[in-house]
């Protein structure tokens, strides 16, 4: 190493000689090695779990993939399906009803009475017993009303 | 603790206690690596910072070090191109062109606590940082640490001829330039 002259008007580089002129923090070099084996050395445990982990996570994303999708299918298809099948019965009802109303509409009123009687759908209904059943048409039979005020009631 | 050759520090890594080996190897060379980082990105904090990403690097691709290149040329070689990257990122960081962060490195020297040189001495750290990137790293390896132009072209991938020529041109600037400002 060269000698460090410490002239106030250097003319050329070896006048000022080849002294680094810096320094460290105290003991820096005495704690370096410990510092720099500690980082490494959480660096290689962080790497550890994530080896032992990989396999497991890769796991459970399968499962995620595999819920993420069969949800998308059961949305998309199943439910879309049932969904459009029920419009389907739905427009189909209205239809009827429509169909119903009109057909009501050119009939008179004992007609109309007549044909509601004879409309086995609504006494075949489960949930109304014979004597039930009987009475509805009684009253309907007997009452001299009209179709609006038969749907109001 | 015993100081060892690099083949037994390579022996010891690669086939006896890596960690072991490898702190020896840092102990060994932690100080040479230090001086040259510090000469180039001036702070000691980011001195720091380098060294332990040179280390680091070191760690991870030292089962592939073939031994045509000596041990020290290798580690020189991580430090000088992770010091220049800090520079580069600085240099992004804040958008600034290299000039300025030239002016920062001679900013953060005029501020630096560890500083220990005097006046002479801080016009020549100066004058040094006016040098283009490479021409600094050429001359402070040949200047303050002395290593042959062979290792130096070893560490910086070059011919010993170009870094001649390099070395010689930096001089004369960072002497010029002394002589300018002192008079």
């Amino acid at each position: 190493m060269k000698k460090h002259t410490n002239k106030k008007h250097p003319d050329n580089l070896s006048d000022i000689g080849n002294e680094t002129p810096y320094k460290t923090p105290d003991n820096y070099f005495d704690n370096f090695p410990g510092k720099i084996m500690n980082r490494i050395n959480s660096r290689k445990r962080a790497k550890r779990i994530i080896t032992v982990a990989k396999p497991y996570l890769a796991v459970v994303s399968i499962f995620v993939i595999i819920f993420l999708a069969w949800n998308f299918v059961i949305t998309e298809f199943v439910y879309e399906r049932q969904k459009n099948q029920e419009i389907v019965r739905d427009t189909n009802a209205e239809k009827q009803t429509d169909k119903a109303y009109n057909l009501y509409q050119t009939m008179d009123t004992y007609t109309m009475m007549s044909s509601l009687s004879e409309d086995k759908s609504l006494l075949y209904k489960d949930s109304l017993s014979v004597q039930e059943r009987e009475a509805i048409i009684n009253y309907l039979s007997e009452s001299d009303m009209s179709y609006y005020a038969i749907a109001s009631q | 603790m015993p100081e060892l050759s690099d083949k037994e520090l390579l022996n010891t890594i690669n086939n006896g206690n890596k960690n072991y080996g490898f702190y020896l190897l840092v102990t060994k060379y932690q100080e040479r690596l230090y001086w040259h980082i510090r000469k180039i990105v001036i702070s000691h904090e980011d001195s720091d910072d380098v060294m332990q990403n040179t280390f680091i690097k070191a760690w991870n691709n030292i089962n592939n070090f073939r031994e045509e290149a000596t041990l020290y040329t290798w580690l020189y070689r991580i430090a000088t191109n992770e010091s220049l990257n800090l520079l580069k990122k600085k240099k992004r960081r804040f958008f600034i062109p290299f000039v300025d962060v030239k002016k920062e490195l001679a900013n953060s020297l005029e501020s630096d606590e560890y500083f220990t040189g005097d006046e002479i001495q801080k016009k020549l750290q100066k004058a040094i940082l006016k040098l283009p990137e490479k021409q600094r790293v050429v001359f402070n390896m040949r200047y303050f640490d002395e290593m042959k132009y062979q290792d130096i072209a070893q560490v910086l991938n070059s011919s010993e001829g170009a870094l001649k020529a390099s070395y010689h041109h930096a001089v004369k600037k960072v002497e010029e330039t002394l002589k300018n400002e002192t008079y």
